[in-house]
């Protein structure tokens, strides 16, 4: 067993790295077109490049394969195309418009004309019976088992291919659930259903039911997918171990997920961030932003000392899962979004170019500016190297969108114009950055930033400098960073339990209790991995609030003998109120604290791929490495010349002063004046960027002092 | 110094009508700076984006941070930036309309009230009505931010709190005949100097609210948002530089007129009056009084003027409209109109004048008349009035009847048997109202009135039941509650609840209880807004309850409040039958509705139902005929 693979399979690309798997030697990475109709294919056929590079045959690299690693956008895009089964819900009466009813908040101030939000299913397919249980668990409505009966031969009646049951209160007792979910297998054998209990009891009911209805949509397709894929690479030879990408940036095998694939909503790009850090530990820095540029969006990560920032609650089309997951900022801010003017002010996005007709300057019929042609006029990406000359653009098309739809309505020069839309684009990501940084009271100065995906590395020198972050951190594997992330992630299972108590008379037993059967789940899962219990590992966290408050913070928590002691509450308490202060800049200390939710997390981390190392060069200056000069535009007026290098030509050692453009086989890196970029021994570039400016200065009084709680 | 004219009230209204002169403020360091001229468009831009993003961190802080339900729950709240002038610059994207047309008035009554006396770290509350806020309830509060000593511009956030300390535990109370029923007014006190609450304030705040620490934390996190503000704005500064950011402040309200005007332009000179009959509340309007209004455009000078002169008089109630709401119910129905897009600074809002009479329902109140209810109250229905009357003018931009701020979203307290029967008092956000159809569009659910048009949340069921000693027995959809139409009203939510242990009182001040939302060109109205008292067993009806009240629901009782749909637009038979099975099928109408006021046949039997084609266009037929 040679061979560690992990591949990520994406909306146009299907990326695949592989590393050695004895000594974890990083050994090359692949890309290969995505294939919608049936992924497996697209999967198999970068296998098929792995293999060839390796010089053996598919099945002769699969048979030799240990691990294979897999994160996919098929649940992302089942939901995202509403093409999962169709799903009956059976809640407690009273409830069956808690789906269409949602949270309102709708965010669009007086717009009146437009739809409603379309809810996960329409309210005639959730089904109401009679129940009721009450916040302490209390049964005060008895289950009427008849009315039960009757719903789910109706659902069958109606072709349902997945049923879903969330009743009020099941997170305290889950009776009702139960009791449903047999007489659902009593009257319909076979059929496939979820309780919201099992998949995920958080409090809520429009979160929990919207998770288990989610659950159910996927069941059906996720686990044939997964089923397929699996008979065909076990046809071919593989006899290792298959593990899936889920959503908080864990992999757990297929096993663990079949039955809850909510939680892999968000499998492509959760391993960002696991990437990003792999990068920015060799640095040395522990804390990091992954920030990755695609067509039409802007994601952004992070990882905060070691730790992956995650979310209590991921959404997928503003619908929450309920889900612990990889917090993403995303942005309407891509290499396609438009320019236009509106009464004076240059607005970029959130309407895309999209891949068709794509910025004008793809030559195929676009002819509004998009943030891609500012590139283009500016001189960051050159057509003669675009995409290493396979892809061919028009910069006079770019110039002349830009010219017509910005610069002449300002009555400003094109360059200038082109430099706007780069800017106004930069703030916005720039938002996204400081809504997981900033505003979360995390000074991101002594972050590295690190790139994914092919066009990040165009602006980013510019949104480091904003921000006022010295260091960029450009993968060579940049444009497969998810896949590479993949193979580093971790075995991980998060379990929640939902136990309120509080300061004022905590329930020690209850919640021990109920932290017992959490981290007795998580150990049970570890060991059938196969993982000796000195390498499991445990982590507990709880989310806290103050009374009457509706928001938690979740913080972690340390046991003494794995029980809540009163003095390991006391230490709770002040971790929250320190916590919060760090977070809001005022606290209560002297208020109670409420504890709603307990989360174990069992992990074991595999050992990290390890990227070949290269001989120091000879040369500092990147001579060997210089393909010719083009003029860009860094603002005041006019333009600079530029040198071109061919960045797989620069060698450990070797460092490139701007202004200076780096072409990649996927990528194009924009070196400007205010930076330098290094090669490093591992293979990947490091950027300094000069932050000395006023924003630099304004940075370094971003933390304002806390106000006195009183 | 303060100014000592400005001491004993009634305040002249000019005081907080009249925008602020130069030389009002030339005493504060730096007020009178306008900025660099002609700020470049792309700083511009990007400082318009950065400020946007600054008034979401202000909006999320409080959403995180609040006690108080109607702020973290169902954001009664809204977060602003001012200039030197009090003039609006931006508010956040998905603010209460209420709340946008209300920023100015309070601050300037500040700015005049303690005229040079402004300090950095210094924050402001005004609360009174009579001194320009919206009414008792918002606590407005205000932060003067300075660079380098001089002063930049205003923060804002704009709470709606629970309780003021009034008889009744409530801030919406609809009896309250004048201020000294309504709680505490607070006309412009400074309430923190050097970033330090001042704690004698707090103490004598907290003493006389209910639910203190509730309030106190509600108090700690719009203190959040004003710094946070505070700070990310002189970053700003220091980017860009003073005279720059002052440039793009000057800019965004040129930017706003601008705007406006152009919208404006496209607009024929007309001048149109309509009328709309008020609700009516036992024993203060027992026969419905008539709202009247005139809208005159012109589109040369960009000017739209609504004439109120003709509003019925005053009532000693607390629905009268203060100042500011009744200014603002004219801009929350016009903005929509216009164009959703518009930004909602004073720049744009300027240009929308409203002649209001003193001493009128809708007007200028005379002191010291009640005006707690101004914001949900009768401004909805105004409002309604000022969609009505665009109609006249942008039949295509019509929106119908909007289901208005019923009682249920109103008042219960009681105590908590769970707690050692601790007092609680609590906003219902459980169901909401809906808004009336446009052309090409069905009314939008989950509004709750004009005041808020959808900006606010719902309750979570199982928080609300873990917080308070209650049973929420149902919340769903009511069937035909949206007015039949081509484009069907939205349809209203309901909310069926239960006290544990406990009997609950219910404080009450709704509206869109008498008369149904209306319809446009042929729609239908929707359904009037009521609740009842039920048995808790048999589910009989044990008392209809009025639309403004205070009664007790007995912990054998359930209370049942429905809310108003929205009106309907066009010819209800010239609704897509495909919809109308898709309405009958969820719930949304009921069979005999499909069949009697769409003319649509179903058959029920199929799980999707189906129409039956050749029946309904027969049975159509008939009813057009007979039209």
């Amino acid at each position: 067993m040679k061979y560690r693979i992990s591949v990520d399979v994406g909306g146009t690309f299907t990326d695949l790295t592989i590393a050695e798997s004895e000594t974890f030697t990083q050994l090359g990475s692949h890309k290969s077109p995505t294939t919608p109709e049936d992924r497996s294919v697209g999967i198999l056929n970068a296998m098929g490049l792995a293999a060839e590079s390796l010089g053996l045959s598919l099945n002769e690299l699969l048979s030799q394969t240990s691990v294979f690693c897999h994160g996919s956008t098929t649940a992302t895009n089942t939901i995202i195309e509403m093409s999962g089964a169709k799903t009956g819900l059976i809640c407690t009466r009273g409830t069956k418009y808690i789906l269409w009813r949602g949270e309102g908040r709708r965010q669009t101030m007086f717009n009146y004309k437009m739809e409603p939000n379309t809810p996960l299913i329409r309210p005639y397919l959730c089904r109401e019976v009679t129940e009721r249980i009450t916040s302490d668990g209390t049964v005060i409505v008895p289950l009427d088992e008849d009315e039960v009966r009757a719903e789910v031969r109706q659902l069958k009646a109606w072709g349902v291919e997945a049923i879903a049951v969330c009743t009020m209160w099941s997170i305290v007792n889950d009776a009702h659930e139960r009791r449903i979910g047999e007489i659902i297998e009593e009257e319909w054998p076979g059929v496939d259903y979820c309780l919201s209990s099992d998949i995920q009891p958080i409090i809520r009911e429009y979160y929990r039911t919207s998770c288990v209805v989610l659950n159910a949509m996927l069941q059906p397709k996720v686990s044939r997918y997964l089923r397929n894929l699996q008979g065909k690479l076990e046809d071919r030879g593989f006899r290792g171990e298959t593990l899936i990408v889920v959503s908080n940036g864990g992999v757990v095998p297929i096993s663990e997920v079949a039955k809850k694939p909510v939680f892999m909503l968000f499998s492509g790009p959760s391993m960002a961030p696991e990437a990003g850090y792999y990068f920015s530990e060799l640095e040395g820095i522990r804390n990091c932003i992954t920030v990755d540029m695609g067509g039409t969006s802007f994601d952004v990560s992070t990882v905060l000392d070691g730790q992956i920032t995650v979310t209590k609650d991921g959404r997928i089309l503003n619908h929450p899962t309920g889900v612990a997951s990889i917090e993403i900022a995303t942005l309407g801010a891509g290499g396609g979004s438009i320019a236009t003017i509106d009464k004076g002010l240059i607005k970029v996005g959130p309407r895309s170019a999209e891949a068709v007709p794509g910025p004008a300057c793809y030559m195929r019929g676009g002819t509004e500016p998009t943030v891609t042609d500012a590139y283009v006029v500016l001189g960051y990406i050159s057509p003669a190297h675009f995409l290493n000359g396979r892809m061919k653009i028009d910069r006079d098309l770019a110039v002349k969108a830009v010219k017509e739809h910005v610069a002449d309505p300002l009555g400003i020069s094109v360059e200038d114009a082109a430099l706007g839309i780069t800017q106004v684009v930069n703030e916005n990501m720039l938002g996204g950055i400081l809504d997981m940084t900033i505003r979360r009271g995390v000074d991101p100065r002594e972050f590295a930033l690190v790139t994914g995906g092919g066009a990040t590395s165009v602006p980013v020198a510019f949104l480091a400098r904003e921000m006022g972050i010295k260091k960029i951190v450009i993968p060579r594997q940049t444009s497969v960073l998810c896949a590479f992330g993949a193979n580093n992630a971790a075995i991980q299972m998060s379990d929640v339990v939902s136990k309120f108590s509080d300061t004022h008379a905590f329930d020690f037993q209850g919640v021990n209790d109920a932290i017992g059967g959490i981290t007795t789940k998580g150990a049970d899962f570890l060991t059938r991995m196969g993982i000796p219990p000195e390498d499991q590992k445990f982590e507990l966290f709880v989310s806290a609030r103050y009374p009457m408050q509706t928001t938690e913070l979740e913080i972690p928590i340390t046991l003494d003998g794995g029980k809540v002691t009163p003095a390991i509450l006391k230490q709770m308490t002040q971790a929250f109120h320190d916590a919060y202060l760090a977070r809001y800049k005022t606290n209560d200390p002297a208020s109670d604290v409420e504890f709603l939710m307990w989360r174990n997390l069992a992990t074991f981390q595999r050992p990290k791929i390890v990227l070949p190392e290269s001989e120091k060069s000879s040369q500092s200056l990147p001579v060997t490495a210089l393909m010719t000069t083009s003029q860009a535009y860094f603002g005041g007026g006019t333009t600079v010349e530029t040198p071109i290098y061919d960045g797989e030509k620069l060698a450990y050692g070797m460092s490139v002063q701007g202004p200076a453009l780096v072409i990649l086989p996927d990528t194009t890196i924009v070196v400007p004046p205010f930076a330098a970029l290094d090669t490093r021994k591992h293979g990947y570039f490091v950027m300094d960027v000069d932050v000395d400016t006023s924003a630099g200065a304004a940075a370094a009084k971003r933390k304002r002092e806390p106000a006195p709680a009183h | 110094m303060a100014r000592d004219d400005i001491l004993l009230p009634p305040y002249a209204t000019e005081l907080f009508a009249e925008p602020i002169r130069a030389e009002e403020i030339a005493g504060l360091p730096g007020a009178l700076d306008t900025g660099i001229e002609n700020v470049d468009p792309v700083t511009f831009s990007v400082v318009h984006a950065r400020v946007e993003g600054i008034m979401t961190e202000m909006t999320e802080t409080i959403l995180a941070t609040a006690r108080n339900p109607i702020l973290h729950g169902a954001k009664d709240f809204t977060c602003c930036l001012l200039d030197t002038y009090g003039a609006s610059i931006l508010s956040m994207v998905d603010c209460i309309p209420v709340h946008v047309g209300t920023m100015s008035p309070p601050l300037r009554f500040v700015i005049r009230a303690f005229g040079e006396d402004i300090r950095e770290g210094d924050v402001f509350l005004n609360n009174a009505s009579y001194a320009g806020n919206s009414h008792v309830g918002d606590f407005t509060m205000f932060a003067p931010i300075f660079y380098e000593g001089k002063i930049v511009a205003w923060a804002c956030s704009k709470c709606h709190l629970l309780d003021i300390g009034a008889h009744l535990p409530t801030s919406m109370d609809p009896f309250a005949k004048d201020i000294y029923e309504e709680g505490f007014h607070f006309p412009a006190v400074r309430l923190c100097r050097n970033h330090k609450p001042i704690t004698d304030l707090v103490r004598f705040i907290a003493y006389n609210f209910r639910y203190p620490q509730q309030w106190h934390g509600d108090f700690l996190a719009q203190l959040s948002s004003l710094w946070v503000a505070e700070a990310r704005v002189i970053e700003l500064c220091k980017r860009f530089g003073y005279d720059t950011f002052k440039g793009c402040l000057t800019e965004s309200l040129r930017y706003g007129e601008r705007a406006m005007r152009e919208e404006i332009a496209k607009l024929p000179k007309i001048t149109v009056t309509e009328t709309l009959k008020t609700e009516c509340f036992k024993g203060y309007i027992d026969e419905p009084l008539e709202f009247k209004m005139t809208l005159s455009i012109d589109p040369e000078n960009g000017w739209i003027d609504f004439d109120y002169s003709e509003m019925p008089d005053q009532i000693d109630f607390s629905y009268n409209l203060s100042y500011a709401t009744c200014r603002c119910s004219a801009i929350q129905g016009t903005l929509p109109i216009l164009s959703p897009d518009l930004p909602y600074n004073s720049g744009a809002l300027d240009r929308i004048r409203v002649k209001q009479r003193e001493g009128a329902l809708a007007g200028i109140p005379r002191w010291p008349v009640g005006t707690e209810v101004a914001t949900v109250g009768l401004n909805d229905e105004v409002t309604n009035l000022v969609f009505k009357t665009w109609a006249k003018v942008l039949p295509g931009r019509a929106l119908a009847g909007m289901g208005e701020h019923p009682a249920a979203n109103h008042t219960g307290a009681g105590v908590d048997p769970r707690k050692g029967n601790q007092p609680y008092g609590h906003l219902h956000y459980l169901a909401a109202s809906a808004a009336g159809a446009t052309e090409g569009f069905d009314g939008l659910p989950h509004m709750f009135g004009h005041c808020i048009m959808g900006n606010m949340g719902y309750e979570s069921l199982e928080i609300h039941e873990q917080s308070l000693p209650r049973i929420i027995w149902e919340v769903k959809a009511e069937p035909d509650s949206g007015g039949a139409g081509k484009w069907r009203g939205g349809v209203s939510m309901s909310h069926r609840l239960q006290p544990i242990d406990h009997d609950m009182q219910l404080i009450y001040c709704g509206v869109g209880h008498t008369w149904p939302a209306f319809g446009l060109y042929g729609g239908e109205g929707g359904a009037v807004a009521d609740h009842w008292l039920l048995d808790g067993k048999t589910q009989q009806v044990d008392a209809r309850l009025e639309n403004m009240g205070e009664t007790i629901c007995r912990r054998d009782q359930h209370w049942y409040a429905k809310t108003g749909g929205g009106g309907g637009f066009g010819n209800p038979l010239e609704r897509d039958p495909g919809k109308v099975r898709d309405d009958a099928r969820d719930g949304f109408i009921s069979l005999d509705a499909a069949r009697d006021l769409y003319g649509v046949v179903l058959d029920t039997e199929p799980e999707l139902y189906a129409v039956d084609e050749a029946a309904t266009a027969k049975l159509r037929a008939e009813m057009a005929a007979l039209a």
